[in-house]
Parts: C-alpha cells; sequence; structure tokens
C-alpha cells in the first residue's frame, strides 16, 4: 500500500495544497519532505493522521497530548473539536461558516485505489461542529462509494472497523506515523516497559487495557450508586441474630427447667410442713411454720432486689450523673424557657410597632397648634423608641443565647419534667426499694435464727428439718433462676426484634441495589477476564520482535557495539547479549543508545505486524550522534513500502542525505508566503537528482 | 467489529485463547466484543459520556443463568 496523493484545503497554513506522490519502484521508495520548523511539517502529518482515522487518530497527535514533567502523556489537553477549531486556516472564515478538508488517495495492495475524504464544518466563529463531520470512501478504479450494508446501526464503529481493517488500527498506528517527541516519549521508559507497549500495540491490546480500566471504574460507581450494605455487614447481624436466638434458647431450657421443678418442689415442702406439724410436737411444728415465713421473706427480698435492678437498669446512666448536674442542666432549660417566652412577646410587640408609630404619627399630626415636620417626626421616633425600650433589658435569669436550641416549646418542657421525675426515681424508689430489700432480709434472718434455736431444742425432728431446709434453698434457687430467666429472655428478645428490624432494612436496601450490584458483579468479571488475555497475549509475540529487533539493532547501533542479539523474555523482560551470551544488562543510558534501541523496536513492529502502510516519520534524528543518524536513516528506509521522511532542511543533508539518496523517488520542499500577514504554505516539488 | 482493531480477536490463535478464557471464566466471547465496541466508541474523548449507560444496556441484557 502506498500514498498516490493528499490534498488539503484549509488546513492550519495549508490554504489549498496537494501532495502528487509518485509510485514506489525498485529500491526506490523513500520520499522526502523538508522545510524549516513551523513551514506545515507537522500540520501535514496531523492531516494525515486525522484524516485517517478522525477522533480516535487524536491520541496520535503529540500537539494534543497533555505534557507533564517534559513528556507527553495519555490525556489529551483539549478535545478533538478544541483541536479542531485550531486547524482551521486564519481567513477560511472570512466570508462565512467554514469547513477544511483532508483527502487521502491511497493504492491498495492489490493495485486497487482507495479514496478517503473527511470534512470538518466550523461556524463562523470557527467552532467546530462535531455533528457535521463527514467522511466519504471511494474504492477500485471505478470509485465505488464504500457505505455500511443495511442494518448496520452503528455507521461510525463500521468506518472504524473497516479503516482499521484495511489500513492499520489505531494502536498499531503509532509505529508507523510517529515524530521526534513520540520516539523521545518511548526512549524514556524503560527498556521492558517499551517491548510491552509495543506488543500491546501491536495486537491491538490498548483498547482492551482502556476497556477493563473503564470496567473498574463502572463497577466501582455502580457499588456506590447501590449503597447497600456490604455482604460481611449483613452476615456480622445474622450472626448476632443466631447468637442472641441461641441465648434465648438457652434461657427458656433454664426457665422451663425452674417451671417444672418449683411446683413439685413447692408441694414437698408444704407436705413436709404437715409431716413437722403433724408429729403433734410444738416445737417441731413451729420450726416447719418458721422455715415457710423465712422463705417468704427471702422471696420478698428477691421482688424488691428485681425493682431495684430494673429501675437501675432503665435510668442508671442519669442517675450516676448526680442531682447536682442534673439541676443545674434543669435550671438551664428553665432560664432558656424564659429567654423563649420574652423573645416571643418581644417579636409580638415587633409586629405592632407600625401601626402604634403611624397612629402616634395620625394623633401628633392634629395636634394644635401644630408640630412642624421635624418636630412631629422626632415624637414619633421617640415613641418608637419607648416602645422598644419596654423589652429591654431582657427580664432577670435570661440566658443571653441558647445552649440547646434543638429544644424548644413542648420538648424543652419534657426535658425538664423528666429530669424532676428522675430526682424523685433516685430519692424516693430507689431508697424504698432498698429499704424493702434490707427489712426482708433481716426478717428473714431473725426468724431463721430463732427457728435455729427452736431446732437445737428438738433434736428428734433434726432429720426432718435438715430435709426442708434443703427443700427450701432448692425451691429458692429455683426462684430465682425463673425470674432470671424471665427476664435475660425479655430482654433478648426486645434486642432480637431491633436486630431483625436492622436486617430487614439491610436486606431491602440490598434488593434495591441488586440490579447495579449485578452490573458490578459482571463488569469485575470482564475485567478479569480482559487481564487474564493480557497476560497471556504477549508471550506469543516476543520471540519473532526480539528477533526483527535484534536486525535492526545491528543496523542502527554503532559498529563497536558489543550486542550480537536480543531476547525478550514472556514478561518482556530485555536482555542484550553478547556473542558469549554474557547479558550487558542493558544498553547505555545516552540519550542516543535509547532512542535507537526504540527506533529498533519500532521498526521490529512495524516488520512483525505485517503490514504495508507507509512509514511516515516527522524528524526523528533529534539527539543522535551522525553515525547513529545515518544508521537510523538506512533502516527506516530499508524496507519493501513507502517512505515519507518529514525532515528540517538542515537534517537529511551531506552525509545522511548521501545516505538515503538512492532510495528518494520524490522531494518536496515547503514554502511559506504571508498573505497580509496570514501565513500560507505552498508545495513545490524538487528533483532529486539536483540535490 | 471489533476484529479490526483488537488483532487478538482477529487471528485463530489469538481467538483461541479468547475463547479459551472465556470458557474458563464462564462469560461470552460475544459481550467481550460489545464492551470493546462500546470502549472504541469512546476513543479520542476527553470524558467517556455515555459509557455507563451502554455498559447498563450490555450486562441487563445477558439472561439469568446464560452466564453460568
Amino acid at each position: 500500500m502506498h500514498l498516490r496523493t493528499v490534498e488539503l484545503i484549509n488546513w492550519r497554513s495549508y490554504r489549498h495544497a496537494r501532495f502528487e506522490f509518485p509510485t514506489p519502484h525498485g529500491h526506490r521508495n523513500v520520499i522526502l519532505i523538508r522545510a524549516p520548523n513551523e513551514y506545515g511539517k507537522t500540520s501535514f502529518f496531523e492531516a494525515l493522521t486525522l484524516g485517517l482515522f478522525g477522533r480516535e487518530g487524536l491520541v496520535l497527535v503529540p500537539r494534543a497530548r497533555a505534557v507533564a514533567d517534559g513528556d507527553a502523556v495519555d490525556r489529551f489537553k483539549a478535545s478533538y473539536s478544541q483541536f479542531l477549531s485550531n486547524t482551521l486556516h486564519h481567513r477560511a472564515t472570512e466570508t462565512g461558516p467554514a469547513k477544511c478538508y483532508v483527502s487521502i488517495e491511497v493504492e491498495d495492495d492489490n493495485g486497487d485505489p482507495i479514496e478517503l475524504t473527511r470534512t470538518w464544518h466550523f461556524r463562523q466563529n470557527r467552532q467546530h461542529k462535531p455533528g457535521d463531520d463527514d467522511l466519504a470512501i471511494f474504492h477500485g478504479l471505478a470509485r465505488e462509494p464504500v457505505t455500511p450494508p443495511s442494518g448496520v446501526e452503528n455507521r461510525d464503529e463500521w468506518f472504524r472497523d473497516w479503516i482499521a481493517q484495511r489500513f492499520l488500527h489505531p494502536s498499531l498506528a503509532e509505529f508507523f506515523l510517529f515524530d521526534g517527541e513520540q520516539v523521545q516519549r518511548y526512549a524514556n521508559r524503560e527498556m521492558g516497559e517499551q517491548v510491552r507497549r509495543g506488543i500491546e500495540g501491536l495486537l491491538g491490546l490498548p483498547i482492551l487495557k482502556s476497556l477493563r480500566s473503564s470496567l473498574a471504574t463502572y463497577a466501582q460507581q455502580r457499588r456506590t450508586s447501590a449503597a447497600a450494605p456490604t455482604d460481611s455487614t449483613v452476615k456480622k447481624v445474622q450472626a448476632e441474630i443466631a447468637t442472641i436466638s441461641e441465648s434465648i434458647v438457652g434461657e427458656k431450657g433454664r426457665l422451663n427447667e425452674a417451671v417444672a421443678v418449683l411446683p413439685g418442689l413447692a408441694a414437698e415442702v408444704d407436705d413436709l410442713t404437715q409431716a413437722l406439724g403433724g408429729r403433734g410436737e410444738g416445737t417441731t411444728a413451729m420450726v416447719g411454720r418458721l422455715m415457710q415465713a423465712e422463705q417468704r421473706h427471702r422471696d420478698e427480698a428477691q421482688r424488691a432486689m428485681d425493682a431495684l435492678l430494673a429501675l437501675i437498669q432503665e435510668d442508671v446512666a442519669l442517675a450516676i450523673a448526680g442531682s447536682d448536674l442534673r439541676s443545674r442542666t434543669r435550671e438551664r432549660l428553665e432560664a432558656e424557657e424564659r429567654l423563649e417566652r420574652w423573645e416571643s412577646g418581644r417579636n409580638e410587640g415587633a409586629q405592632n410597632l407600625d401601626r402604634f408609630a403611624l397612629e402616634l404619627g395620625r394623633r401628633v399630626s392634629a395636634l394644635d397648634p401644630p408640630l412642624d415636620e421635624d418636630r412631629r417626626q422626632a415624637v414619633v421616633e421617640a415613641g418608637k423608641a419607648a416602645w422598644d425600650a419596654l423589652w429591654h433589658p431582657a427580664p432577670e435569669g435570661c440566658p443571653e443565647e441558647y445552649r440547646h436550641p434543638s429544644l424548644s416549646g413542648t420538648t424543652r418542657a419534657q426535658a425538664i419534667k423528666r429530669l424532676l421525675s428522675l430526682d424523685n426515681h433516685t430519692e424516693g424508689e430507689v431508697a424504698g426499694h432498698e429499704e424493702r430489700f434490707r427489712i426482708a432480709v433481716e426478717r428473714a434472718d431473725s426468724i431463721k435464727r430463732e427457728w435455729q434455736d427452736l431446732e437445737s431444742t428438738a433434736p428428734e425432728v433434726e432429720q426432718l428439718t435438715s430435709k426442708l431446709r434443703q427443700l427450701s434453698e432448692q425451691l429458692g434457687h429455683y426462684k430465682s433462676q425463673r425470674n432470671e430467666a424471665e427476664r435475660t429472655i425479655q430482654g433478648k428478645e426486645a434486642e432480637l426484634a431491633q436486630k431483625r428490624a436492622e436486617l430487614g432494612r439491610y436486606m431491602t436496601r440490598q434488593g434495591a441495589g441488586a440490579p447495579a450490584l449485578r452490573r458490578a458483579e459482571f463488569a469485575d468479571r470482564y475485567a478479569g477476564l480482559i487481564q487474564e488475555l493480557l497476560k497471556d497475549a504477549l508471550p506469543s509475540e516476543v520471540g519473532e520482535v526480539a528477533e526483527e529487533m535484534t536486525r535492526a539493532w545491528k543496523a542502527m547501533a554503532h559498529l563497536s557495539d558489543r550486542v550480537d542479539r536480543i531476547e525478550i523474555t514472556p514478561d518482556c523482560e530485555v536482555r542484550m547479549l553478547t556473542a558469549d551470551g554474557e547479558d550487558l544488562h542493558g544498553i547505555d543510558k545516552s540519550a542516543g543508545a535509547s532512542q535507537v534501541f526504540t527506533q529498533a523496536l519500532i521498526t521490529a513492529i512495524t516488520r512483525v505486524s505485517g503490514r504495508t502502510f507507509p512509514f511516515v516519520v516527522d524528524t526523528p534524528l533529534a539527539r543522535l550522534s551522525r553515525a547513529q543518524r545515518i544508521g537510523v536513516l538506512k533502516t527506516f528506509t530499508d524496507r519493501a513500502g513507502q517512505v515519507i521522511l518529514l525532515s528540517t532542511d538542515e537534517e537529511v543533508v551531506d552525509d545522511k542525505l548521501d545516505a538515503v539518496r538512492e532510495r528518494l523517488v520524490a522531494v518536496f520542499e515547503l514554502r511559506i508566503r504571508s498573505d497580509k500577514g496570514v501565513a500560507v504554505t505552498s508545495v513545490h516539488k524538487l528533483d532529486p537528482e539536483e540535490l | 467489529m471489533a476484529n479490526g482493531h483488537v488483532v487478538l480477536l482477529r487471528s485463530e490463535a489469538g481467538r483461541k485463547l479468547v475463547n479459551s478464557k472465556c470458557k474458563e471464566a464462564e462469560l461470552d466471547p460475544g459481550v467481550l466484543e460489545q464492551l470493546i465496541a462500546v470502549e472504541m466508541d469512546q476513543q479520542g474523548k476527553l470524558r467517556k459520556r455515555g459509557i455507563t449507560e451502554a455498559f447498563n444496556e450490555i450486562f441487563d441484557s445477558i439472561e439469568i443463568g446464560a452466564d453460568e
């Protein structure tokens, strides 16, 4: 494939220019376009790139890329439209809305012509109209228009793919269409990274890397939008519910055990008491009755303790805060209540002030003899000041500001009431329960001493009373167990209800976010798939690239170079080996050697790709030594296909020109003329033999 | 339609690799191609407008169980 013509209209400094390139023949395949800087070489390069690839080609245009630390990065500093708006020739909009146009004609490998024309339209203010871009392609000697088959919905996608298949795909294009900056950008990277990117470009993997990044961002956004609790949060609540449920089951077991045992024990105690009483022994019967009485008091003590514990569970936090703090809090709230009342009255008064002033003014105006206007106004102002003074100062005890602004009106009154009721709790109820407990225990202990005294005087009933005592203790134990279990179950069931409600809310939110989470999961899985593909795709090409790199390196590098062959591992690690197999651990670090390495890689990638697209190189020789320049020129031009070399007028001269002279098929010179202060580039064909 | 750009999808060896990896991950190569086409639509843009909706549409079109 080779370029036949390139025609530019209103493209930067080109008002209208047409390059007609001769067909390469024999070993003559090089077209040299030379001009000083700023004469239009880079504009030609950009026209060719954007003409072929449109929006996708922007990444190949150095002037469109952002620059960080002196190195262009893969990020745009301007949008496609903004960039295009700057390409329009300055004279283009003089007569109204304008267009610029790039037409490229190639001859494909079958000898058939393909003509591709892009037209961009602009408003009179030079703003690009993105929706109006035109692309027309004609193929063959009959110039048949190339159009998507019927049924194709996305025409842009179809055209992109057609161009990628017939010409080049954009990620490979940077190895066929490049400038010195692009070479430098590559050369600044570590060798293994350069090779990795080169092979990725060869296989068209950058689009997969970009897709992987988009999917990762998308998955993250879907998860955020779902705003659902994570699985671990839900599992944690589920585990808590299981633990509480298990605990309730245990407590119910203890309750059932006590409930099952208690009636039998109570009956046994009654029977034993009866038996002791039936013996007719007054002392023995008395011991039994006293034991029962003791148990009743101990039950009463237990009830008092339960009530006390319940009270503490509810209000313990406020109770331990102390009455002094509660009292001061209450006083503050009462003061703020006064402040609110005063402010309310003042605001109400302020609403009547205007009416009062109007009425006062009317009455003062009616005085006889009348007051002049200044005096009348002074009286009215004095009246207003007197009205306002009614509300100042604030009543005694009003604070200057609200410390608890969230409380007002009834909520504040409720808070005050609560603080007061707590004082009653602590001083009244707590003391009451303590007293009940103390009295019940004292009575039980007293009765116990009494029956123990009696018992000592009645040894004949010792066995029975011992049994009765044992049973009574068991009775007390199981009653405590029953009460404790009931309290625990009540508390745990409340906690369980709360956790279940929490789980229900989570499940509802998860349900609502399910579609987003499903999308995120798919995105993650396809991103993972791409990662695997990227890992396994690279090794398939390393051998061939290493072979071509070795050939190119040897042709470009200095004769004294010791490198015999280049090896690339499946991980893209580069080894520069001597004839003895010694690893030179990379090339020397000079800028020139780095560039030669990069240019060897570029050469290798284009050769391995098997594409015959023209090689278009813009000023690639900066930073190279004389010998390296000659080596690079010879290697770049030593290929079967067409080579278009864009160079300054001082770059390819003398021995460098001699290095490519025999390959020149045409030479063009770009010249600039001024059209009333606006630069216009013209194209002049030179005879290669006369250089 | 992504074959022109992703050479990997064009060669026999590349397609074999893609199909094998998709089978291993229980994913559909056709969906991968659709995703690539969406990404290609975004090339050269400062901001990837519309990509979320396009991804939504693709993922929502995957029938439950089809990916299993």
